[in-house]
C-alpha cells in the first residue's frame, strides 16, 4: 500500500516537473492567439515585441483581427519594366523613421540590380549594393535580397528579404534579429535586449528618364 | 533580562513618539499642527495651516486636502492622500461651472521639483520619485470594474526630458512579486502615462512565476499630449476579471478591447485606483523638474461602462 503512494508520488513530481519545464521554455506571446496580438497592432507604431510576434508568425492585423498574410508569388524574370529607376532606402522602427542611402535600380530582361553610379549608404560600405539581387516578373512583382546593416550601430549585417509590387512602387523587409559586437567575445551575439527589436527597411523607387 | 526588555520597550515608545512628531513637523510652513475641519459642502477634509496673526488670517491661510468624501453617486467610497511632505499647492479644489468638465467642481494637481514625500512603507524622496496622487479605497478582481476620469493639462505642461509622468494607474495589493533592475518590485496593472509627446495606456504584461515575476510594459496611444492642453479628455475603461479583457473609451468612443485577464495569470488580493501626477525616475531629467499642472474631474466607479461615462449615458449626474 505505501509503495503505491511512493509511486504516485513519483509519478506526481514527474508531471509536475515536466509542466514546469514546459512553461518556462514557452517564449513570450507563444501563448497568445494570433487576434490577441493583433488586439495590440490597430496604433500607428504597436509595442515592439507585439509587432515582433506578429511579422513571425507571418499573420497581417485589420482592426484587431488577424489574417494571413498572403504572399504573391513571383513568376518568371520579364523584361515588361525594363530600364532605370531612381530609389530612396529608410528605415521605420519604432523609435521613427531615418533615411540611410539612395541608389539606382538597373532592371534589365526581368532581373534588378544596383547601378555603380549614384550610390549612397550611411549605415554599411557602398559595395554592399553589389550584393542586392531582384527579380520582376510580367505582372510587376518584386522579389529581391541585399545584405546590408540598415542601422548606425556596430551590428551583423545580413541578407534582407524584400518584396513589393511596381504598384505600390515600394520593397519592404525586415531586420530583426540583430546580433551587436560584444567586445569581450569579439564577435557578433544575438542582443534580445536590442531596442528597437527590429526595423523595417522600405525602398521607394520611380522611373526615371537616365 | 526583563530589564533589557523593559528598556527596549521604552526605547520604542520615545522613537514612536518622536517618529510621529517628526511626521507632522513641517505640515505647516512654520511648523504648526495643521487643523482639521469639514469643507462647506460636507465632501472632504480640510487642513488649516493658519497664521496666529488673526489679523492677516485670511489672506495667508493655506488648504491642505488629504481626504475626499465623494458624492455616492461616484461610486467611490473614499479617496486620500496619506503622504507625508504635501504642500497646499499640491491640490486645490476649483469652483468655476465655466471651466469644469461638468457641474461646478474640478480638482487642480500641482507638482513642482522637490514635491516628495513618503508613506508608511515607502520613500518616495529616498526612491527618485515625486507625487501628489489620491488613492481610492481597494475594490476586489472580480467581475466588471469600471472607472472613468475627465483629464485636462494646463497650457504649461511639459514632461520630463526622458522618464514618464503617470496621469492614472492601477495598482494592486497582495499581488506577484519580483525583482526589477536588482530592486524588489511589486508591479502595478496599468498606468496612463505621459511621455514623449504622447498620453499612452501602459499595461504591465505580467510573466512568470508568482515570486519572480517579469513584466512587459505594452503601450497603446490615446492620444498627443497637445491636444489635451487647455481641453478636457474623458477617459473610461473596465477590466472585467470574469471574461479576462478590457475595454477603454476616450471621449465615449471605444479605442481598443484586449482579450487578456488584467492582472495576469497571478490574481492579487485587490486592485486600486490612484490618479494625480506621479514622476518617476525624477534624476535622468536634466535640471529641475518642470511644474506641472493637471485637472481632473468627472472620477466614476461602477460595474458596466454606462455606470460611469457620461458621454455614453448622459443621465449620469455631475460630480461635485
Amino acid at each position: 500500500m505505501k509503495s503505491i503512494f511512493q509511486i504516485n508520488k513519483i509519478i506526481l513530481i514527474v508531471l509536475l516537473s515536466i509542466g514546469a519545464v514546459s512553461t518556462s521554455s514557452a517564449a513570450l506571446f507563444d501563448d497568445w492567439t494570433d487576434n490577441q496580438l493583433c488586439e495590440w497592432m490597430d496604433q500607428a507604431i504597436p509595442p515592439a515585441p507585439i509587432n515582433s510576434q506578429v511579422m513571425k508568425r507571418n499573420i497581417t492585423c485589420s482592426k484587431g483581427i488577424a489574417a494571413v498574410r498572403i504572399v504573391k508569388k513571383v513568376g518568371e524574370a520579364a523584361n515588361s519594366y525594363d530600364g532605370a529607376y531612381a530609389c530612396i532606402l529608410r528605415t521605420e522602427s519604432a523609435v521613427g523613421q531615418e533615411s540611410i542611402g539612395t541608389a539606382q535600380f538597373i532592371i534589365k530582361d526581368g532581373k534588378i540590380s544596383i547601378a555603380r553610379k549614384y550610390r549612397y549608404l550611411m549605415t554599411s560600405a557602398i559595395s554592399s549594393y553589389d550584393t542586392f539581387e531582384g527579380v520582376i516578373d510580367k505582372d510587376g512583382n518584386i522579389k529581391a535580397s541585399f545584405e546590408l546593416n540598415p542601422i548606425m550601430h556596430m551590428v551583423e549585417p545580413k541578407s534582407i528579404k524584400f518584396s513589393g509590387n511596381m504598384d505600390s512602387l515600394q520593397l519592404r523587409g525586415r531586420f530583426d534579429e540583430i546580433k551587436s559586437w560584444d567586445n569581450n567575445t569579439k564577435a557578433y551575439v544575438l542582443d534580445e535586449n536590442f531596442y528597437p527589436s527590429f526595423y523595417d527597411v522600405i525602398i521607394d523607387f520611380k522611373k526615371e528618364n537616365y | 533580562m526583563k530589564y533589557n526588555i523593559h528598556m527596549k520597550k521604552i526605547c520604542l515608545v520615545i522613537a514612536l513618539a518622536l517618529f510621529s512628531i517628526q511626521a507632522y513637523a513641517g505640515s505647516c510652513p512654520d511648523g504648526s499642527d495643521p487643523v482639521r475641519s469639514i469643507s462647506a459642502d460636507g465632501t472632504y477634509f480640510v487642513y488649516n495651516c493658519g497664521n496666529n496673526n488673526n489679523e492677516q488670517k485670511s489672506s495667508s491661510t493655506t488648504s491642505l486636502i488629504t481626504e475626499i468624501n465623494p458624492v455616492n453617486h461616484s461610486g467611490w467610497e473614499q479617496l486620500s492622500n496619506t503622504m507625508t511632505g504635501i504642500s497646499s499647492h499640491n491640490f486645490q479644489y476649483l469652483n468655476d461651472s465655466t471651466k469644469s468638465r461638468r457641474g461646478n467642481q474640478y480638482q487642480r494637481f500641482e507638482l513642482r521639483d522637490g514635491d516628495c514625500g513618503s508613506f508608511s512603507d515607502w520613500d518616495d524622496c529616498a526612491n527618485d520619485r515625486q507625487r501628489v496622487e489620491f488613492t481610492a479605497s481597494p475594490l476586489p478582481p472580480v467581475g466588471k470594474q469600471c472607472m472613468a476620469f475627465s483629464i485636462m493639462l494646463d497650457d504649461s505642461f511639459v514632461t520630463m526630458d526622458s522618464s514618464p509622468t503617470a496621469l492614472g494607474q492601477i495598482q494592486q495589493k497582495g499581488g506577484p512579486t519580483g525583482f526589477m533592475e536588482g530592486f524588489k518590485s511589486q508591479p502595478g496593472v496599468l498606468m496612463f502615462h505621459a511621455q514623449e509627446g504622447y498620453y499612452d495606456f501602459d499595461w504591465l504584461y505580467l510573466h512568470g512565476s508568482r515570486t519572480d515575476i517579469k513584466q512587459t510594459d505594452l503601450k497603446f496611444r490615446l492620444l498627443s499630449l497637445d491636444d489635451m492642453k487647455g481641453k478636457w479628455t474623458d477617459i473610461s475603461f473596465c477590466l472585467d476579471f470574469a471574461k479576462n479583457n478590457m475595454s477603454l473609451w476616450v471621449d465615449g468612443k471605444r479605442k481598443f478591447d484586449i482579450n487578456q485577464p488584467p492582472t495576469g495569470l497571478h490574481m492579487p488580493e485587490s486592485i486600486f485606483f490612484k490618479y494625480g501626477i506621479y514622476q518617476s525616475f525624477v534624476s535622468k531629467h536634466s535640471g529641475s523638474t518642470p511644474t506641472q499642472i493637471v485637472y481632473y474631474d468627472e472620477i466614476r466607479r461602477g460595474s458596466s461602462v454606462e455606470e460611469v461615462d457620461f458621454n455614453i449615458n448622459p443621465n449620469l449626474k455631475a460630480i461635485d
